[in-house]
């Protein structure tokens, strides 16, 4: 047979909820077949906004649909004998589960990894959960902004006269799942060597501590400790800050002012630009900025030579003139796109990055984010819309486990599927 | 065999900054061997990076690049020298993978496309790792975390509705992409054991990062609207938020979902009065009351330790969690527990910290090792790996092959 895809043999289970999610999607986009499993009238998660048209619908979750693309979808209730017996008949066809509930859960149902290893010897098994399997906050309780918290990286983000804050879309779920797609694929990887199966588990609290930068490294080896510092970075020995997110004409611009090599690469571009326009301090002009030490610079000469004229240069340009003109001096200043700033990026235009998905029950095509790599052919790919409840409830049921169309009426009237 | 998930997997790592490097990284840790080629002339620009090790500044004390290259072994190589490409090609040849994160069109420049590579190693697989991916018209626009991370659109969903956007940390797609590249590079590997095939990647960090606003993006596609940063309010749950607890800079999160999680929140604050007040009945209600609720809440934890804030919560089934800084997260009771932070001898910066990667496997341990000082294993991979005789090093080292 010919394989079209990194993943093409391979059919998953996936019984997550929101913290794993992502981690099916990819596995889907990467070729594997995925079969996303729901209770009997649909995930939770279909009840998480934002909603197509702000219709309060679980089949009209945008963010179920950003995170199932390409899935079939099937109900079943694993709690009810019946439906572990069914679920039990799927891993016997499947390579891998997918699953994040709270710890022990699987094994409270009896469905747990060593349960199903003994009908499915090589079965891997990827569990996603806030802390992991052990440990003193194993039944914690997490929720995304919990995992921020625990894990440093909620302390080092946001305005020193403000709380912490983190970004209002949830991501640690997304870190998490990206992480334990790789691990599956791992796992498969050294099952395909070995002929081993696998339980292979992601901690969030883990995945997110190492988006925490250098936080703990720097208590560690220097007993400082870093804190939030707003839209700017302060850099040792005198603790020299320099803005990151700067105000323009119409919104705001990224510029991060390096110095040293780095620098070198932006700083000598933009002194000329802005000297065109009359704004460049002399000493920016006598700057040599490979040798510029931002750290040991005092604040006061920063903020009155450099940082003050640049400052009123941007003020007084559009995102749109500041980029254009970054991208032919090869000056790294990129607008802090919203939503809409995204979808028009030219670049992914031109890459024909996005995926037009259709829609059929809506009416309507939607544009998500393509491929998260570029490969050949169909390797790896965004496979279509995310499933409708149950939709798929015929095909695996009746199709390709064998039942008959009464036992699917039987089921759904027992409340299994 | 095969006890680490990547063992007998060769990386050639042409890495720069972090997303590169800590893709190996991390590879490293599950058994892959990961080489680093850098140069003294050009090395890696996280070696110039803060913090370092007692502010001595030295491309082998910077404790960032050490964090995110652990795992990996270190081969000082100058590419600009006929003879160190001609290595690095006979490196590819017994490798199974290459990484770069330099900008689109370095790798060709040099000589080290995949074109180039596949010549001497037909199944090898290629990952290239830039900003905005290797075709169209700004593949060659240098970038870096910061800019991508606000190009992403989650810049923009960080902070105050109130106020411009603060963005998370640093560059904080630096530490989403890598994730997104290790899944690829796997499943090529995964891709050629099957078929025999190598595969190239062109993996632009923006196409990666943007998959981390999805939801966002389809909203503005679906009804036209904009979403914008909400400080820390979710619109499925109240309270949550982060609220000031006794001391200088202390804080714990709290979120509370449902009317099981308010029923335990209401009980560890033993019913104070407040609570049943008829205003926050409901996550409807409690949303439209919301910054009266966060002011009572706030006047209660900010009579009490962070830490008991969240033991107290949590007993009572609530989301609750301190905002570590650097120096908890040593002490964290569920880091430590499981031994998270594992102290190495560096012989610069003598023992620190380093972290592993969040995957765990039952039958294959993740291993660390200590990141490497600049050119620190030239000699013997040259010898070891590549079979160069004494002369044979000693000549090119004279000629400046491994500066």
């Amino acid at each position: 047979m010919k394989e079209q895809s990194f993943l093409s043999p391979y059919r998953i289970l996936d019984l997550t909820d929101e913290k794993g999610l992502i981690c099916g999607k990819f596995l889907r986009d990467l070729g594997a077949k995925v079969i996303k499993i729901e209770k009997p009238g649909g995930d939770p998660a279909r009840n998480i906004g934002p909603f197509y048209h702000d219709i309060q619908d679980p089949e009209k979750s945008l963010f179920w649909f950003s995170l199932n693309t390409g899935k079939k979808g099937i109900t079943l209730d694993i709690t009810r004998p019946k439906g572990k017996e069914i679920f039990r008949e799927l891993v016997k066809g499947a390579d891998c589960v997918l699953e994040s509930f709270p710890p022990g859960t699987l094994d409270g149902l009896e469905l747990g990894y060593k349960a199903l290893c003994l009908i499915k010897s090589d079965l891997i098994m990827t569990s996603i959960t806030p802390f992991g399997d052990k440990g003193p906050y194993r039944d914690y309780k997490g929720s995304d902004l919990i995992l921020w918290a625990l894990s440093g990286l909620l302390f080092i983000c946001g305005d020193p006269d403000r709380p912490p804050v983190r970004i209002s879309l949830e991501q640690s779920y997304l870190h998490a799942g990206a992480d334990g797609a790789a691990g599956t694929v791992m796992a498969l990887f050294h099952r395909g060597r070995s002929g081993k199966g696998q339980q292979v588990q992601v901690s969030i609290l883990k995945a997110m501590e190492r988006v925490a930068y250098t936080a703990h490294i720097l208590w560690d080896a220097r007993g400082k400790i870093l804190r939030r510092p707003g839209s700017a970075l302060r850099i040792p020995p005198l603790g020299t800050k320099t803005p990151l997110i700067w105000s323009c004409k119409d919104g705001y611009v990224a510029f991060y002012l390096f110095g040293g090599a780095m620098g070198a690469v932006s700083n000598p571009a933009l002194t000329q630009w802005l000297d065109e326009e009359g704004l460049a301090s002399e000493v920016m002009k006598a700057m040599d900025w490979p040798k510029f030490d931002i750290g040991t610079t005092l604040q006061e000469d920063i903020d009155r030579h450099i940082v003050g004229p640049i400052a009123e240069f941007f003020k007084g340009r559009t995102k749109k003139e500041l980029w254009e003109g970054g991208i032919k001096r090869r000056v790294m200043v990129y607008p802090v796109n919203d939503a809409h700033g995204v979808l028009n990026d030219q670049q992914l235009k031109e890459r024909n990055f996005w995926a037009r998905v259709a829609h059929t029950h809506l009416e309507d095509t939607l544009d998500y984010p393509g491929p998260f790599i570029k490969v050949e052919g169909e390797l790896c790919q965004v496979r279509g819309r995310a499933p409708l409840i149950g939709e798929h409830n015929e095909e695996i049921y009746v199709n390709e486990l064998g039942l008959s169309g009464e036992d699917l009426v039987r089921l759904k009237a027992e409340g299994v599927i | 065999m095969n006890n680490k998930i990547l063992e007998g997997i060769r990386i050639i790592e042409f890495g720069w900054a972090v997303v590169g490097p800590l893709t190996t990284s991390w590879a490293g840790g599950y058994g892959a061997e990961v080489i680093k080629i850098e140069t003294k002339t050009r090395p890696d620009i996280i070696r110039t990076m803060t913090p370092y090790k007692d502010d001595r500044v030295d491309l082998d004390n910077s404790l960032f690049f050490g964090r995110e290259n652990a795992n990996k072994y270190s081969l000082a190589l100058n590419l600009k020298h006929p003879e160190g490409v001609n290595i690095a090609k006979k490196l590819v040849a017994e490798s199974d993978c290459v990484l770069d994160s330099y900008t689109a069109g370095v790798m060709d420049r040099y000589g080290l496309g995949y074109e180039d590579l596949k010549q001497v190693k037909p199944d090898i697989i290629m990952l290239s790792s830039c900003m905005y991916g290797q075709t169209g018209p700004l593949r060659s626009m240098p970038g870096y975390g910061v800019p991508l991370t606000a190009i992403s659109g989650l810049t923009y969903l960080c902070g105050w509705p109130d106020r411009p956007p603060t963005g998370p940390y640093g560059s904080y797609t630096d530490y989403l992409v890598p994730r997104l590249n290790l899944l690829a590079l796997v499943s090529a590997l995964e891709y050629r054991r099957r078929t025999g095939k190598g595969t190239f990647i062109d993996a632009a960090q923006l196409e990666a990062s943007v998959q981390f606003v999805s939801p966002a993006l389809l909203e503005y596609g679906a009804n036209q609207r904009t979403a914008i940063r909400s400080g820390n309010t979710s619109n499925r749950a109240a309270p949550h938020g982060v609220f000031p607890c006794k001391g200088n800079d202390r804080w714990c999160a709290l979120s509370v979902f449902n009317e099981e999680e308010w029923q335990g929140f209401c009980e560890a604050l033993d019913h104070l009065p407040w609570t049943k007040r008829p205003e926050f009945a409901s996550l409807s209600e409690r949303k439209q009351n919301e910054g009266e609720l966060n002011r009572l809440i706030e006047e209660w934890t900010r009579q009490r330790e962070a830490e008991w804030v969240m033991v107290q919560m949590q007993s009572h089934g609530v989301p609750a969690g301190v905002a570590n800084n650097g120096q908890d997260l040593g002490h964290d009771p569920q880091l430590t527990y499981t031994h998270y932070y594992r102290r190495l001898e560096h012989p610069e910066m003598g023992a620190v910290d380093y972290a592993p990667h969040s995957i765990e496997f039952s039958n294959a341990p993740q291993e660390i090792f200590r990141s490497p000082c600049l050119g620190e294993h030239t000699e013997y991979i040259c010898k070891n790996i590549l079979g160069l005789s004494d002369q044979e090093f000693k000549k090119y080292s004279a000629e400046g092959v491994f500066e």
